[in-house]
């Protein structure tokens, strides 16, 4: 608000090229970034940390230039647990409200969110439909859970592989 | 091709890993770094191969300066002490990966490469290998895929760093001879780590004898062991302590 907002650091400049954020679209995705990010970053430092930079040295001295051990090395071998952030980041996005809430509108069918619309629906004592928008969460909750428990499986299989392979060693 | 380092100094914060070595490698060498861990032998390994610059001092290819040479212009094949084979690709695609990030205009046809991976892995011993994964190799398996993989690219130099140390006492034994073999076919210019005086002493046309971040002394394998330079080289060497007895 305090950066976007119609009185906000950016907000003349924003309304004279009518670009809106507060209250629309970008606004939300911009506060769940925010509130989301960490969830990959944490899922991805203590892996490419453990698994060091020697691959990359060894592109390096194979000619490859940054872009090429980007998308040829680093990227494949974090892969699933990139995955595995997105979903935990997916998962906090789908419930997120406080950030959200402030920065969108409540404008329904444009710049509304489940929790938000759930808000809306108990405000209007529609409790029928508010409970029903939240058992729909509760079930995307539940198909978030069980491919984050996939992808768990598949990083283990992929650790024991690499362990097994340096005990052969 | 011929390595010439002068005068290369190399600090981490406060501790001198390098400080101020010079050697020379003469076109077709095998030379051993041999020293205890810390004595700067992998820093002096590194700085050839352009993973790491020096503070001063510079490094020759050839008689043309190479100090501030970009990794991927220096054509070194480096070859690393875990092997830092790309896990998640085939024998195949590693051995590849040098031919297939060169720029188009340059890049061998897809049939040319194919081939030249065939020739590597009857090179390495390994024929028939190509669609394995690194995790279902065995060591020294792994050890031969990583140098086909560095030589793929056709390389002016070889840096080995501890090449056998990950390998079990049998297979360093079969694997150094062989490697010698193959350094002599190819005539190409090798460096290697080790902190093994025999493996040195066996495999090595010259060895170097490091010490705290400066060279004890360069000579054959003959001269180092028979006329050791200073009490250090003739410690490390026969693996005991320097005593008026054992002078004699």
């Amino acid at each position: 608000m305090l950066v976007f907002g119609a009185r906000g650091w950016l907000g003349p400049v924003l309304e004279t090229y009518n670009i809106k954020i507060i209250f629309a679209v970008p606004g939300i995705v911009l506060a769940t970034i925010f509130v989301t990010f960490p969830f990959v970053a944490r899922e991805l430092i203590p892996l490419m940390q453990a698994q060091g930079t020697e691959e990359e040295e060894a592109a390096l001295s194979l000619g490859a230039n940054g872009w090429q051990i980007f998308w040829r090395v680093t990227l494949p071998n974090v892969r699933w647990g990139l995955l595995y952030g997105i979903i935990l980041c997916n998962a906090r996005a789908m419930g997120e409200f406080g950030a959200v809430s402030v920065v969108s509108g409540h404008i329904r069918g444009l710049t509304n969110t489940i929790p938000l619309h759930v808000e809306i629906l108990y405000n209007e004592y529609d409790f029928v439909a508010a409970f029903a928008m939240a058992s729909l969460l509760a079930l995307l909750a539940l198909a978030t859970l069980v491919i984050k428990s996939l992808v768990e499986l598949r990083m283990r299989l992929v650790e024991h592989r690499s362990t097994q392979g340096s005990a052969a060693v | 091709m011929k390595i010439e380092a002068k005068n290369l100094v190399r600090t981490f914060q406060r501790y001198a890993a390098l400080n101020g070595v010079s050697v020379t490698a003469e076109d077709g060498e095998l030379l051993a770094l041999l020293g205890p861990s810390g004595s700067g032998k992998t820093t002096l390994l590194r700085l050839i191969a352009g993973l790491d610059y020096p503070d001063s001092g510079s490094i020759l290819f050839d008689d043309q300066d190479a100090t501030r040479l970009r990794i991927q212009k220096r054509r070194v094949g480096f070859v690393f002490q875990h092997y830092a084979l790309f896990r998640h690709m085939t024998v195949f695609q590693n051995i590849a990966f040098g031919l297939d990030v060169m720029p188009r205009r340059v890049r061998p046809p897809k049939t040319r490469i194919r081939e030249k991976i065939g020739e590597l892995l009857r090179l390495v011993q390994l024929p028939g290998y190509e669609n394995r994964f690194p995790h279902q190799l065995s060591g020294g398996q792994r050890q031969r895929v990583a140098l086909a993989r560095a030589l793929a690219i056709n390389p002016r130099i070889l840096l080995l760093d501890e090449p056998f140390g990950a390998l079990d006492a049998k297979v360093r034994k079969d694997l150094r001879s062989w490697v010698k073999q193959l350094q002599q076919e190819l005539k190409i210019t090798t460096l290697f780590v080790t902190h093994d005086q025999e493996e040195a002493l066996e495999i090595a046309d010259r060895v170097v004898v490091m010490n705290l971040a400066r060279i004890g002394q360069i000579g054959t394998p003959m001269e180092v062991y028979e006329d050791p330079a200073t009490p250090f080289v003739w410690e490390f060497l026969r693996g005991g302590p320097l005593t008026e007895e054992s002078r004699k």
